[in-house]
């Protein structure tokens, strides 16, 4: 651990000190983009509302069973 | 513990604390409604009623949080990484340190870099995580200091990779300076640790982070609770008192019921870059500030928008290495409250947003009302008191020429009752954490002895019991403020303990004693028997002077530490790299201690 004080720099060290255009890793530019928010309003509330009132009314989707044929190819001979 | 498991310790929670205020409220009710409810105490049970379910909830936080440390239960329930090794190689540094800074007292900054540095060579992990203070100085003096920080730690430090970056102009503030830093380079990185100019990681705790975000891949961000360390002044060793004997408790309780619904607190937190990057680009609010434009408190909307796209936040209560500073003044506590109730009172437009989750806006909401309360509280002290007043002038029945003879009905023992019940949630759980600490022995010691440890409790809370009123007015102050538009500058911090002056603090709080001293009178002027009720309230306010002055001094400070007052571990048994970052500091300021005394000549070629 160095107990070296900041004020034991002197001026011949700074020659190999790296430069601050060297400050920083080369870039390396990734979009981060603005998030949308969409607030509720009185409106877009009971746009919501009619339409979940909607959903409710519709009947209920029935479930079909569904046949799937399996191929029986990858069987062992 | 698991997910099924933390949904229903939440709702219990919210069950015992509505329980306990219906029981309040409609004992408050009954007592009104023997002859009537005028509007008055209609609009007196509505406020109580809020106010009393947000001290009850903290209660039952405190009682879920005293439980976890009681049992030894506090871990997340997350997958435990194998081990404590460093964490995996992938042959570059990927983990970032950010250390973002704006004005700051560059010596500290740049030795807390060097200490977590260092810290983390003792773990061999110094190769997996870099380094990169991000500038926001406006202080041209300030760049170049930090400019030369920066220079002389890199030749010390051969090979690390320690970066700096300034940024001319300070768009978005700290989550601009974040943003700006993650569209130029962070893609190089998996994770990144968020700092504050005076947080402080040990390796160990860093690496740890870095394990758990490596094991439990859904984990969006893990926040790991700070303490806070280095107070001076008697201010600032009361709230670190406060921050490591109640703070813990706090801390594991939210943790229980937050589960993977957890919040960020703006630094001392690991976060996945990738899903940061895609999903937090902050929105700019629609309207003009202060209530709409930039979004000033970033933390809490960033943990909603990870969990929005499906990200877990978890808080991790367990990890001891993770440090930050208090404010060291009463005055400087308060300057940075007003930046903070500006950024939890524009939440609340937040609330309204779709698409977030509930406990997101909750944290939103508790957030604001922690603000929003203090002129709640003060509009329950003003609605008790005309109600006092209304009632001793009620005017006199006659029937006839005869005045009808009213016998008055005591409703004291229900009122003593009521605020008896309101004084044990605020109080009990200080008792609690207390009782937790006492407990471990090893704890006992590190807080100065049990009978130190009591003593400072009882005085803490004393001192926080005075603090109370000047904290809800100056709140009110800033809400005001902020609800008739008046915009708040994101300025630097004062972080050291310098003194407040007697003339800065009679400056600041005259408004305060003002306020104690006409309302002192009026009560006594207009319901002298209840004077004694009011006077925890108005001595607070009386000598908030006095109060601010004393508790700003360092020579206070010191005096508590000698009489073993509000001791924490960091200042009794010492926590290796709070010690080794004070030793880095003193060493910069004897630096420039010397370079301002020595000639002209000698300090150039210092500099």
């Amino acid at each position: 651990m160095s107990a070296q004080k900041e004020t034991d720099v002197n001026v011949s060290s700074l020659g190999s000190i790296p430069k601050l255009e060297d400050a920083t890793p080369p870039l390396c530019p990734a979009p981060m983009p603005h998030q949308e928010l969409v607030f509720w309003t009185p409106r877009l509330m009971v746009v919501a509302s009619l339409r979940a009132v909607t959903e409710l009314r519709r009947p209920q989707r029935a479930v079909q069973h569904a046949i799937v044929s399996v191929p029986n190819t990858d069987e062992p001979r | 513990m698991n997910r099924d498991e933390v949904a229903v310790q939440r709702w219990l929670i919210l069950g015992l604390a509505l329980s306990i205020t219906a029981v309040a409220a409609t004992r408050l009710l009954a007592i009104f409604r023997v002859d009537g409810v005028s509007m008055l105490e209609v609009a007196l049970v509505a406020v109580f009623t809020l106010l009393f379910s947000l001290i009850a909830i903290s209660f039952w936080v405190a009682c879920v949080g005293a439980h976890a440390l009681w049992t030894g239960k506090i871990d997340i329930p997350l997958r435990q990484p194998d081990g404590m090794g460093a964490p995996a190689d992938a042959g570059r540094p990927r983990t970032v340190l950010l250390v973002p800074v704006y004005n700051e007292h560059v010596g500290e900054v740049f030795a807390r870099i060097e200490a977590m540095r260092e810290s983390l060579r003792e773990f061999g992990a110094q190769n997996g995580f870099d380094f990169f203070v991000l500038s926001d100085s406006t202080d041209a003096g300030c760049r170049a200091a930090e400019e030369a920080a920066w220079r002389r730690l890199r030749s010390r430090d051969e090979g690390s990779r320690i970066f700096y970056r300034h940024r001319p102009d300070n768009t978005g503030h700290k989550a601009g300076n974040i943003a700006e830093f993650c569209r130029n380079w962070g893609a190089l990185y998996d994770y990144m640790v968020v700092l504050d100019a005076d947080s402080l990681m040990s390796g160990r705790t860093l690496v740890r982070l870095v394990q758990l975000m490596d094991a439990n891949p859904r984990s969006g961000l893990i926040q790991a609770a700070p303490l806070l360390v280095g107070g001076e002044t008697l201010f600032a060793r009361s709230q670190q008192f406060a921050s490591w004997a109640y703070g813990r408790m706090y801390a594991a309780g939210l943790a229980k019921l937050q589960g993977p619904d957890g919040n960020y607190w703006g630094h001392n937190a690991i976060i996945r870059v990738r899903p940061f990057m895609e999903h937090c680009g902050l929105p700019i609010l629609p309207g003009r500030p202060p209530l709409g434009g930039q979004i000033m408190s970033h933390d809490f909307v960033e943990a909603a928008l990870l969990r929005r796209a499906g990200w877990e936040v978890w808080m991790a209560p367990e990890f001891d290495g993770s440090y930050e500073a208090s404010p060291p003044t009463l005055i400087e506590h308060l300057k940075r409250d007003r930046r903070w109730c500006q950024g939890n009172l524009q939440h609340i437009r937040l609330l309204f947003a779709q698409g977030l989750r509930m406990p997101s806006r909750l944290h939103m909401a508790f957030g604001a009302l922690s603000y929003l309360s203090s002129p709640l509280w003060l509009m329950l002290i003003l609605l008790f008191s005309a109600h006092a007043v209304q009632i001793d002038r009620s005017p006199v029945t006659y029937v006839g020429r005869y005045p009808v003879l009213a016998w008055p009905i005591s409703h004291t023992i229900a009122f003593v009752s009521i605020a008896i019940a309101a004084m044990m949630l605020l109080y009990v759980p200080k008792m609690v954490a207390l009782a937790v600490l006492l407990r471990d022995r090893e704890a006992t010691r590190q807080h100065g002895g049990a009978r130190k440890l009591i003593l400072s409790v009882l005085i803490e809370s004393v001192l926080s019991t005075l603090l109370a009123p000047i904290f809800m007015i100056s709140h009110s102050w800033f809400v005001v403020n902020i609800l008739i538009g008046r915009n708040t500058r994101w300025g630097g911090q004062l972080r050291r303990g310098k003194g407040t002056g007697l003339a800065n603090a009679a400056a600041a709080f005259a408004p305060h004693t003002i306020i104690a001293i006409a309302a002192g009178l009026l009560v006594w002027a207009w319901t002298p028997a209840d004077f004694w009720w009011y006077l925890p309230l108005l001595a607070g306010l009386g000598i908030s002077i006095l109060l601010a002055w004393v508790t700003s001094l360092p020579g206070a400070g010191a005096a508590t530490r000698r009489a073993r007052i509000f001791l924490v571990p960091s200042e009794t048994t010492g926590v290796a790299i709070v010690e080794r970052a004070d030793q880095l500091i003193a060493e910069r300021d004897l630096g420039e201690r010397i370079t301002a005394e020595a000639p002209a000549g000698e300090a150039l070629q210092t500099a």
